[in-house]
């Protein structure tokens, strides 16, 4: 009986220092996990910045983009205005205004019967 | 020893109590910033760091009837400097000189003033501005617009239709002008967490105010027509070394002007560097005394009054007495060999004795009446800025002179834009349109936002009397004064007319040569309007300005594809 007691003694005795280490131990895990979880989530919190800063940064090169195609619009529409085409066909290319034109008046049945010239069914498509 | 242990013991129970009183004024401290001023201290900081990003809102475009573009606008950057900033500024100066080319002194004074901000040059061309930027100058940025730069990219055609823009984009002139409450967009803003160097933090607060582009406008003009016509219209007043002219092509049935020719014209850019007088719309705003042109009115108005018939005789003598005034013929060699002459012969030889005979004997009231009906002397309600009216003698002032003299269009001044209209409602079976240049309203995402519907104004003369007329105006072109007018394959209908210019009230020897019709006269569809001011050598219309009217009527025709309704003697057709 006495021997039970002592060991319960003993035990009783080397008990206190456990717990205070177990729960040291427990405290210390805690806030362990606490740092991580904050390091991990701090982490994609800034990785999430970057990236809109990225898309950001995407957005602009769109636009600038998007800029550049409308000025190439323009001088892709100035440079097909007539004035210069006609000047480039008269000057460069030596073309001159036709004097006779053709002027063929086709009938339905007239066009089933042979081919016709693209051109002169352009010419009297109406707009 | 006791004592001793007493007055430290005191001491730090002082010391304990000073501490907590301490501590308490910093916690009531910090529950002041906090919590009491918590919601002022939020907003200062917040407008700190809030700016206001503004989003430019560009100016809608305008095309021609086939989705052409005519004017666009770009989102450009403009260059300003903070000449405080600045510590090499002749450096500076020659940089930026050299890039924008522009003159150095200029751009030097603006960087030495004794401002924190001044524009180099507003709205530059895109690669220009990152040029200087990456050279990163100091003091120099560049600043994003609120509105775009306008451009036409068809250079100077229909510049006076179109009009132009201000640095700001507003529209000054023109449709640009007429239409800038349709064409301007709204600008919007984004609030939102700048970092310190002005860029949007992503994620934070955001608050948007969306940017609305401007709507864009549809035009009854097509491209095609309005280079004809200006080519044209420039080549005759080269060939006859004329002043000024125009011309006018308009849809009879609905009113829609295809093509506005003025010359002199200019560059919409150079707007502001173009003189005064070649900037005015004269087709709409310059009113001149029509000529024989104005004799097709007259005998509508004879016809349609039921007052003379395509039987009756006038006296068409050389010359006849008015009120004290002598009326001749035109001194264009052609006479009336019987002295008499039907109203058919008189509008084809344009004989000024027999349209007096005429108009005396319709009366002033009816004519008046009709030259009312036919929209002279009143707004065509064009949507272009600056129309005028022309001008009428009241009738409670006609003298029987003024009734002479306005049968053969002199003492009454009219607009070319009234003329087409009023040429028009004689070919369409007698009603007058509206003339109009805008079809439609479209918004930025393409759906239309208005759509401008033909609008008759009134009907003018009866059926019945349009088509007597155009047989009248058909034989003068067959076998009158308007025979260079006429179209292989075509039937065509007009009148030509051969103006004295009036000066200050004082005729002078200066003329206007017009030629005014339609075709094809089986089916109608489009007339057109020549008029060259001040022509040299040769001053009748018949041979300045009705060439241009085939030259352009046989484009037309073929542009829109309408066949022939005439035999033609062989397959080849001479142009």
């Amino acid at each position: 009986m006495l021997t039970i007691f002592n060991e319960r003694a003993k035990k009783v005795k080397s008990s206190p220092l456990k717990l205070v280490f177990n729960r040291i131990s427990l405290v210390l895990s805690f806030i362990f996990s606490i740092n991580l979880i904050s390091i991990v989530y701090l982490n994609q919190c800034a990785k999430l910045v970057n990236y809109q800063y990225k898309s950001c940064q995407l957005r602009e090169i769109k636009d600038t983009l998007e800029r550049q195609n409308n000025i190439l619009q323009v001088k892709e529409e100035n440079l097909s205005n007539f004035e210069r085409i006609e000047k480039l066909a008269k000057v460069k290319l030596g073309m001159v205004m036709p004097v006779n034109r053709i002027v063929l008046n086709l009938s339905s049945s007239v066009l089933q019967a042979s081919r016709v010239p693209y051109f002169a069914l352009d010419k009297f498509s109406k707009r | 020893m006791r004592n001793f242990n007493y007055k430290i013991r005191k001491r730090i129970i002082f010391l304990f109590y000073f501490c907590v009183i301490l501590f308490l004024l910093l916690f009531f401290r910090l529950m002041e910033i906090q919590a009491v001023h918590a919601y002022k201290f939020k907003i200062l900081a917040l407008k700190q760091h809030l700016g206001t990003i503004e989003l430019p809102a560009i100016r809608g475009n305008i095309f021609d009837c086939h989705g052409e573009p005519l004017a666009k606008s770009l989102e450009l950057p403009s260059i300003a400097v903070n000449p405080k900033e600045i510590k090499d500024t002749l450096k500076a100066a020659k940089i930026l000189s050299l890039i924008l080319s522009e003159n150095e002194k200029n751009i030097l004074n603006k960087i030495t003033s004794q401002t924190t901000f001044v524009f180099i040059k507003r709205k530059v061309d895109y690669n220009l501005a990152k040029q200087i930027e990456r050279l990163n100058l100091e003091g120099v940025f560049l600043i994003k617009e609120s509105t775009g730069k306008r451009f036409y990219p068809k250079g100077n055609l229909a510049s006076h239709l179109i009009g132009c823009t201000g640095i700001d984009d507003q529209g000054l002139d023109g449709i640009e002008g007429y239409y800038d409450q349709s064409l301007r967009g709204t600008q919007g803003k984004v609030e939102t967490e700048i970092d310190n160097l002005g860029i949007a933090i992503p994620g934070s607060f955001l608050k948007i105010s969306p940017s609305l582009a401007g709507n864009n406008l549809v035009l009854t003009i097509d491209e095609e027509i309005q280079y004809l016509a200006e080519r044209e219209l420039k080549s005759a007043i080269s060939l006859y070394h004329a002043k000024r002219g125009n011309v006018i092509v308009m849809d009879i049935n609905n009113g829609e002007i295809l093509a506005l020719a003025n010359y002199p014209n200019f560059y919409n850019e150079n707007y502001f560097f173009t003189p005064k007088e070649n900037l005015r719309n004269s087709a709409i705003s310059d009113a001149f005394e029509p000529g024989s042109i104005f004799k097709v009115f007259l005998a509508s108005a004879a016809l349609d009054s039921g007052k003379v018939s395509l039987d009756d005789f006038f006296y068409c003598g050389n010359s006849i007495n008015v009120g004290g005034w002598n009326i001749h013929n035109a001194n264009d060699g052609l006479t009336s060999a019987a002295g008499k002459e039907n109203l058919a012969n008189i509008i084809t030889y344009s004989f000024n004795v027999g349209t007096t005979s005429v108009a005396l004997k319709i009366g002033k009231e009816t004519f008046y009446k009709y030259i009312k009906a036919f929209g002279f002397g009143d707004h065509t309600g064009i949507d272009l800025p600056g129309e005028t009216t022309g001008s009428i003698i009241p009738l409670e002032e006609w003298a029987l002179s003024n009734l002479a003299t306005c049968s053969f269009g002199q003492g009454i001044a009219v607009t070319p834009v009234q003329l087409i209209a009023a040429i028009s409602a004689i070919a369409n079976g007698g009603k007058l349109y509206r003339p109009h240049i805008v079809k439609a309203i479209i918004s930025p995402n393409g759906e239309t936002v208005k759509e401008f519907k033909p609008q008759l104004i009134r009907q003018v003369i009866s059926f019945k009397t349009s088509l007597e007329m155009a047989e009248i105006l058909k034989q003068v072109v067959e076998k009158g004064t308007g025979k260079k007018a006429q179209i292989p394959g075509y039937l065509v209908a007009g009148k030509t007319g051969t103006a004295q210019k009036c000066d200050r009230g004082v005729y002078v020897n200066n003329y206007i040569a017009s030629f005014l019709g339609f075709f094809p006269v089986d089916e109608p569809r489009f007339a057109i309007l020549v008029k060259i001011e001040e022509p040299q050598g040769i001053i009748w219309g018949g041979y300045v300005a009705a060439p241009v009217f085939k030259s352009i009527a046989q484009e037309l025709l073929w542009h829109y594809g309408i066949p022939p309704s005439l035999p033609i003697n062989n397959l080849r057709g001479k142009s």
